[in-house]
């Protein structure tokens, strides 16, 4: 599994960006985007994952569930 | 006579669907094109030029696909075009963007002195009408807003005079040369680019501006950290609870149709019939 | 080391603190627009919206007057305090007789530094957006403009301030979290307009603003009045009958006008026919347009696409003719008829007519 951000609701404020420990996280038309393949929910990083803290924007950063869950 | 033309590279909100289950508007696929207001503003700069020689520049902050829309103003007779892009302007709200903008007009002013600066009332999409005031304020110049008419500009005395629409009547206002100018909607056309202009626009070498080319050191102005609002919540207007009572008759005759509507208004809402009666008188 | 597969906690977003430096701002203000003595109703609107807010947060309600050194000038204070303001800050200057953006900017960031309000209202008329941009950029505040719901967030005390975006079709929430005062400005008719209470009394606190009339630029040559007698008033108007492009030709839009003159309604339009110059400027309504509040709106051949709603749907009863039945408009209006409008007019015209004609007689 991991995170996946709500395109239509994204502001494109960027907040999101640095925070990710993965690098998972790019721009992509005005809004920004996590790529799946490299997004471990911050476990090992973070107690929580920081680009659902970092966004100001409500339910924008939500669970991407067509993606198994990580493993360690 | 030099002006500079603040233009924004908008999606057009006119095309703009709302997918149908999820309610979440489709951003993919929609086009982008210049600001309307700003073009009230670009033909009024090249009216000028026409009127009073010079040059007019088109600036705007936004991303690399932004360059489409200045190459079209170019293509209209905008002799340059300046694309202030960067990844930290990301975020920014008007404050910030003003703050960004008057930056790079600075830079502009260095090696060219800039007479009028001219912004569109409004963004479609942003709508704050903050971004011409704020540019102003930062660079010192005077301020007229939702001017309708360029009445006089004494280059020997630097004065402009303008008209303004205020509520309830227009304002003649005379001020100082250098000032901001946002216009208001309708009160010129867009002409169409020439070929040669076409041509031009076309292979125009676009100066790309980051942010240090356009003379901002202080990060802390700009894009999210620059910017005191911020997006919580973005949501679909709840659509009324249910559809209009749709008013049929056998046969659809219009004065059937009518007569059904209106005892059903009536009925309903006597307050309407009162209000009409008294409107009506 | 993961958990099997529930959900992970829902983190809490991180908590955006107050710049210290605002901590002693305080109380509700709004911008009572005054010119040539004359108050505009967006004022009262914000004093009704104004109160709600202070409610909440428990502080003042003031309202800010700026105006020359005339009798009529205090006397908008009283006028505000029967709306609901408890206190005035009060200015009078000549250089504040006509409204220019330089002194007007000056004189309410002044204000705004001594008296220190966390939320500060203007309506988004031609003068509020004028000086509301400025008034923010000289304060580096935060500015929310054509607001359509303002709402106290309980545990932040900010002010969440929500417009519609792209062009309608999506709503969104924008706070001010860091800084003060939180601005915002609302279009005419958008608010309701409270009802006044002439026993209401206030304080009225006199501020002295020094400003030397030479230094000022920017000079007004001179006024022209609107002529309004042919000036159409749509925000104001109780009954509107709009057209729009199912009208199909420029003749077609005289049914609008018949059907408008029998219930001495405004005429209103769409903006595709007021590019087409079908009718002017002032008769557009919606986002680009005007925003209307009105008893009754009869809308013919108008699709009610989102940039027409968003400025009409305060409306009370809406009737909405279109030859097509899906058009939109008829998912927001409370009565439709399919069919064609340029049938329907002429018969709605002539029932109203008729159905007057006995209400005189009878009356």
């Amino acid at each position: 599994m991991a995170y996946k951000i709500v395109s239509s609701q994204c502001s494109g404020c960027s907040a999101c960006e640095p925070e990710c420990p993965n690098d998972a996280i790019h721009e992509k038309n005005g809004v920004f985007a996590i790529k799946a393949d490299k997004c471990t929910e911050c476990i090992g990083f973070f107690d929580d994952p920081q680009c659902v803290v970092a966004c100001p924007v409500d339910k924008t950063v939500i669970v991407d569930k067509s993606v198994p869950r990580y493993q360690a | 006579m030099h002006s500079v033309v603040c233009i924004k590279q908008v999606p057009d909100s006119a095309q703009i669907r709302v997918h149908p289950v999820t309610n979440t508007i489709m951003r993919q696929g929609v086009p982008a094109i210049i600001n309307p207001y700003d073009l009230f503003a670009l033909e009024e700069a090249l009216r000028l030029k026409d009127r009073f020689g010079g040059t007019v520049t088109v600036i705007t902050m936004g991303p690399p696909q932004a360059e489409v829309a200045l190459r079209k103003c170019l293509s209209f007779g905008a002799d340059h075009a300046i694309l202030v892009s960067d990844r930290a302007f990301a975020g920014a709200d008007t404050l910030a963007t003003s703050f960004a903008l008057s930056a790079a007009i600075g830079k502009v002013r260095e090696d060219q002195p800039v007479d009028l600066i001219f912004t569109g009332k409004q963004t479609i999409d942003g709508d704050t009408a903050q971004v011409g005031p704020g540019i102003a304020k930062r660079l010192d110049y005077q301020l007229l807003t939702y001017v309708s008419k360029i009445v006089d500009i004494d280059f020997g005395k630097k004065e402009i005079t303008v008209e303004r629409r205020a509520e309830g009547g227009v304002q003649l206002l005379k001020t100082a040369v250098p000032c901001l100018i946002t216009m208001l909607e309708g009160t010129n056309e867009m002409r169409f680019g020439d070929m040669a202009d076409m041509f031009r626009a076309a292979r125009y070498p676009l100066k790309v501006w980051d942010r240090v080319a356009a003379g901002i050191e202080d990060v802390a102005k700009i894009g999210l950290k620059g910017s005191p609002t911020v997006v919580g919540k973005v949501f679909a207007p709840k659509p009324r609870s249910q559809r209009a009572e749709m008013i049929e008759v056998h046969d659809n005759d219009p004065q059937d149709l009518v007569v059904t509507l209106l005892a059903k208004v009536f009925t309903r809402h006597p307050k309407i019939e009162a209000e009409i009666i008294k409107c009506a008188s | 080391m993961s958990d099997s597969n529930d959900a992970p906690r829902k983190p809490a977003r991180k908590k955006v603190e107050l710049d210290p430096r605002f901590l002693s701002y305080k109380h509700v203000w709004v911008y009572i627009e005054a010119e040539r003595g004359e108050v505009h109703p967006v004022s009262w609107e914000l004093l009704g919206e104004g109160r709600k807010l202070a409610d909440q947060l428990g502080v003042d309600l003031v309202g800010v007057v700026l105006g020359p050194p005339e009798a009529r000038t205090r006397a908008i204070c009283e006028e505000a305090f029967h709306f609901g303001a408890n206190r005035c800050y009060l200015v009078q200057h000549d250089a504040l007789r006509d409204y220019r953006n330089e002194p007007y900017t000056k004189c309410l960031t002044e204000l705004v530094d001594t008296y220190q309000p966390e939320i500060l209202m203007l309506g988004a008329t031609t003068l509020g957006r004028d000086l509301a941009g400025s008034v923010a950029t000289t304060l580096a505040t935060g500015l929310v403009a054509d607001c359509t719901e303002l709402v106290i967030e309980a545990e932040s005390r900010c002010l969440a301030s929500t417009r519609p975006t792209f062009g309608g079709s999506l709503l969104c929430t924008i706070m001010t979290q860091r800084h003060r005062p939180q601005m915002a400005t609302v279009r005419p008719r958008v608010m309701a307009m409270p009802d006044a209470d002439a026993s209401r009394r206030g304080e009225v606190i006199e501020h002295a603003f020094s400003i030397v009339e030479t230094s000022i630029i920017t000079k007004i040559l001179q006024f022209i009045p609107d002529d309004t007698r042919d000036k159409p008033n749509l925000p104001f108007a109780d009954i509107i009958v709009a057209g729009g492009r199912g009208l199909k030709k420029p003749e077609n839009f005289q049914l609008v006008w018949d059907l408008a003159k029998v219930l001495g309604a405004e005429v209103g339009a769409s903006r595709p026919v007021v590019q087409a110059g079908w009718a002017e400027l002032d008769r557009q309504v919606g986002q680009s347009g005007k925003t209307v509040r009105p008893k009754l709106y009869i809308a013919a051949g108008i699709s009610g696409a989102v940039q027409h709603r968003v400025g009409m749907d305060g409306a009370d009863v809406i009737i909405a003719i279109n030859n097509d039945s899906n058009a939109p408009i008829f998912d927001f209006a409370h009565y439709g008829i399919v069919g064609n409008a340029m049938q329907i007019l002429p018969a709605l015209t002539e029932a109203f007519r008729k159905h007057l004609a006995q209400a005189r007689k009878a009356g």
